[in-house]
C-alpha cells in the first residue's frame, strides 16, 4: 500500500506541482489549501504518513497547525516537513522553532526542486 | 608830584622781562598755530555773531576753503562762494549759532558732505561748541572730523549684515546658534522655527535641550545634540519632537565657531534637516523590495519546479535541443531565484534586521563542504581548487549559514574569473585574534580603478570573463557586509592579468 502524504499549501499551482510529482513517485496525496482545512481533515480522522507543511497561510499558519497537532495523541507522531518561502532573517528563528516543535526537516521552496523534496520525504519515511 | 624811585637798572630789568614775555607769547602763538595746523580735525573759530576769525589747515583742505572766508559771516544762503568744493549741509545744521551763544545748548552736531570737482565725497562730522571765558560765551568753535571711511565701513557692514541675514533667513535648512558652554540658544532662523514649531523669541536664552530632545530620560547616549556636537561637522540622524508633540526624523550637523569676541566660550551652529519624508520613502522602498522579492519566490518556485520535472523527463522524453533550451531556462531561473534571495539579504542588512546566530564553528570543515559543492563547477573548466590549511585552526565565531555563503561567493567568483585550466588556492591560517582565509586566483585580475568600487552595490566589473559569468553585481556587496556583520574584514589585492587575492579575517572564538 502506498504511503499517504498531506500537502498543506495555499498556492494552487504549487499544490498541483507537488501533488503531480509525489503521485508520480508513488505516493497517495491529499491536499489542504489552508491550515484550517488541514486541521479539519485531521480531526475527521485522516492520518497521513507524512505532512508537507507551509508556514505562511491566510487563516491558520503552519506553526499553529503544528501546535494543535502536538496536543492530539492521534497525530502527534506524524512526521512533518516544513516547506516555506519565508524571508531570510526569519528562517533561522523559524527553523529553530520548527525543530523545537518536532519538525523533521525544514526546506526553502525556491531552493529545492520537487525531486529534492521527494528525496527528503523518503529519508524521513525510511 | 609823583616821584618814581626807579633805578636804570630796574628799568632795564623791566624792559628785559617784557621782551622775554613778548618772546614767550610769540613762541606760544607759533606753537598754538603749529598745533592747530597739525591737527587732523578741522577747526574754525568764529565770534559770537558768526564771523569767521580763524581756520586751521585741515579744515581748509577738507572744505576747499578760499581765503576770503576769514572775516566773512557764516550764512548758509551764500556759503558756497567761499568754497571750491560743493558743500551739502545735513538737515540738522543750524542757520545761526544763537542757541550756543545763549548757552541753551552746549553742543550742536551735524554732518556735511564736501564734494570736489571730480565728484569725490568727503563726509564730515561737525561739532559746534562755545568758547567760554568767565562764564561768558566769547566765541564759537566748529570742529570738523573726516568720517568718510567710517561711514563707508558702516554702510558696507550694513550691506554685509543684510546679506548674511538674508542667507540665514532664507536657508531651507533649520539653523540654530547656541553657546558652547551652556548650550543656550542665541538665535534661530525661520526654517528652524518652522521645523521645531517654536518662535525664535520664545527660544532665545533658553537651553537647547528643552527644544531638541525627545527622551525624558537623561541618557547621554540618547542625546542627539550631544552626539552631533561630538562629531563636529558630521551629519547624524535621529528622532526629534515638534512643539505639538509630533515626532519627526531629523538630520543634524553641528559646527563649532570660535567667536571669542562676543561669547568667550564660542558658538555652535547646528543645522537641522527634516528628513521624515526621506525616511518614509526609504521605508517604502525597503518594504517594496521585501514584498517584491518575497512575492517573486512563489512563482519562481513553480517555474523552477516544473522545469526541473520536465528536464528530468517527468512530462515525457525530450529532443536534445528541447533539453538544451530547458536547461538554459533553468539556469536563468536559478539566477532570478538568487537575485530575489540577494535582494532580501540586502534588505535585511540595510534595515539592520539580519539575525545572526554567532557560534563557534570549524571553518576548515565548512570550507570543505563549500568546496564539495563547487567541485563540479571547477572541474567543468579544469580549474583546480586547492586547500592549504594550517594545523590546529581554532574555532571561528560566526553564523554558520552566513560563513558558508561568504566562502561560497568568494570561491565561486574566483572560479568565474579564472581562465580554464588554472588554479585557485585557498589558504587558512590563524593570526592573533583572527582566522584568515586567503582566496587566490590567477585570473583576469582587477584594475586599481575598479577595485575602488568593487564592493559597491550593483557594480559589475567589465572584462572578458564577466560577460560569460553573469551576475547581479550584488555578490561582493553582500559578502563584505556579511563579513563585517560578523565582526570581520575583507581586503583585495590584485593585478590585471595576474589574478586577484581576497583576504578575509574573522574573529577567533574566545
Amino acid at each position: 500500500m502506498s504511503q499517504k502524504i498531506l500537502i498543506v499549501e495555499d498556492d494552487a499551482i504549487l499544490v498541483e506541482m507537488y501533488q503531480t510529482k509525489f503521485e508520480m513517485e508513488g505516493f497517495e496525496v491529499t491536499t489542504a489549501y489552508s491550515g484550517k482545512e488541514a486541521l479539519q481533515k485531521l480531526k475527521e480522522g485522516f492520518v497521513p504518513d507524512l505532512i508537507v507543511l507551509d508556514i505562511l497561510m491566510p487563516d491558520v499558519n503552519g506553526f499553529e497547525v503544528l501546535k494543535e497537532m502536538k496536543q492530539e495523541p492521534n497525530y502527534r507522531q506524524i512526521p512533518v516537513i516544513m516547506l516555506t518561502n519565508l524571508g531570510e532573517s526569519k528562517i533561522d528563528m523559524n527553523k529553530e522553532l520548527s525543530y523545537a516543535l518536532g519538525v523533521r526537516d525544514f526546506l526553502i521552496k525556491s531552493k529545492h526542486t520537487p525531486d529534492e523534496i521527494v528525496e527528503k520525504i523518503r529519508q524521513v519515511l525510511s | 608830584m609823583l616821584k618814581f624811585n626807579i633805578t636804570k637798572r630796574e628799568i632795564d630789568k623791566i624792559i628785559h622781562e617784557n621782551k622775554l614775555l613778548f618772546e614767550t607769547l610769540e613762541k606760544e602763538k607759533k606753537e598754538l598755530k603749529l598745533i592747530q595746523n597739525s591737527m587732523q580735525d578741522g577747526l574754525i573759530i568764529l565770534d559770537t555773531k558768526g564771523t569767521v576769525l580763524s581756520c586751521n589747515d585741515s579744515v581748509k583742505k577738507m572744505l576747499g576753503m578760499k581765503d576770503c572766508f576769514i572775516g566773512a559771516k557764516r550764512d548758509l544762503n551764500n556759503i558756497q562762494e567761499f568754497f571750491n568744493k560743493k558743500i551739502i549741509f545735513g538737515k540738522d545744521a543750524p542757520a545761526t549759532f544763537d542757541e550756543i551763544v545763549n548757552l541753551n545748548k552746549r553742543k550742536i552736531d551735524y554732518n556735511i558732505i564736501a564734494i570736489d570737482d571730480k565728484g569725490g565725497e568727503t563726509i564730515l562730522h561737525v561739532i559746534i561748541s562755545p568758547i567760554i571765558e568767565n562764564k561768558e560765551v566769547v566765541g564759537i568753535l566748529a570742529s570738523h572730523r573726516d568720517i568718510t571711511e567710517l561711514e563707508n565701513e558702516k554702510r558696507n557692514a550694513k550691506i554685509e549684515k543684510r546679506k548674511w541675514e538674508a542667507v540665514f533667513d532664507h536657508t531651507a535648512d533649520g539653523v540654530v546658534v547656541i553657546t558652547n558652554r551652556n548650550r543656550l540658544i542665541v538665535g534661530a532662523n525661520p526654517a528652524f522655527e518652522k521645523i521645531i514649531g517654536f518662535r525664535e523669541a520664545e527660544m532665545v536664552g533658553k537651553d537647547i535641550h528643552g527644544y531638541m530632545e525627545i527622551h525624558e530620560s537623561d541618557r547621554e547616549d540618547e542625546c542627539l545634540i550631544k552626539k552631533s556636537i561630538e562629531r563636529n561637522g558630521e551629519e547624524i540622524e535621529g528622532l526629534l519632537k515638534r512643539s505639538n508633540g509630533e515626532h519627526f526624523w531629523a538630520a543634524l550637523t553641528a559646527s563649532s565657531v570660535a567667536d571669542h569676541s562676543i561669547y568667550h566660550e564660542g558658538l555652535i551652529i547646528i543645522t537641522v534637516r527634516d528628513i521624515t519624508k526621506e525616511k518614509e520613502i526609504e521605508q517604502t522602498k525597503n518594504e517594496f523590495i521585501s514584498i517584491v522579492s518575497h512575492e517573486l519566490r512563489t512563482p519562481l518556485t513553480a517555474i523552477k519546479g516544473y522545469l526541473s520535472m520536465m528536464i528530468k523527463g517527468d512530462s515525457g522524453p525530450l529532443e536534445p535541443k528541447q533539453l538544451h533550451f530547458l536547461n538554459r531556462i533553468y539556469l536563468s531561473t536559478e539566477r532570478m531565484v538568487n537575485l530575489a534571495e540577494d535582494l532580501l539579504v540586502i534588505n535585511r542588512l540595510e534595515t539592520n534586521r539580519l539575525v545572526l546566530n554567532m557560534i563557534p564553528l570549524d571553518l576548515p570543515k565548512i570550507l570543505n563542504e563549500v568546496l564539495d559543492e563547487l567541485a563540479l563547477k571547477g572541474l567543468s573548466r579544469q580549474i583546480s581548487l586547492n586547500q592549504i590549511v594550517s594545523k590546529n585552526i581554532p574555532k571561528v565565531l560566526a553564523d554558520s549559514d552566513r560563513l558558508r555563503q561568504v566562502l561560497f561567493n568568494l570561491i565561486d567568483n574566483a572560479i568565474k574569473y579564472s581562465y580554464n585550466g588554472s588554479r585557485v588556492d585557498i589558504t587558512v591560517s590563524a593570526e592573533n585574534d583572527f582566522i584568515q582565509v586567503q582566496i587566490k586566483d590567477s585570473g583576469v585580475g582587477i584594475s586599481d580603478f575598479d577595485r575602488e568600487k568593487l564592493f559597491k552595490k550593483f557594480v559589475r566589473i567589465q572584462n572578458e570573463l564577466s560577460i560569460k559569468a553573469g551576475g547581479s553585481g550584488l555578490g561582493l556587496y553582500i559578502t563584505k557586509n556579511l563579513i563585517e556583520a560578523q565582526g570581520g574584514s575583507i581586503v583585495v589585492e590584485s593585478e590585471i592579468g595576474k589574478g586577484s587575492t581576497f583576504i578575509i579575517k574573522l574573529p577567533k572564538n574566545k
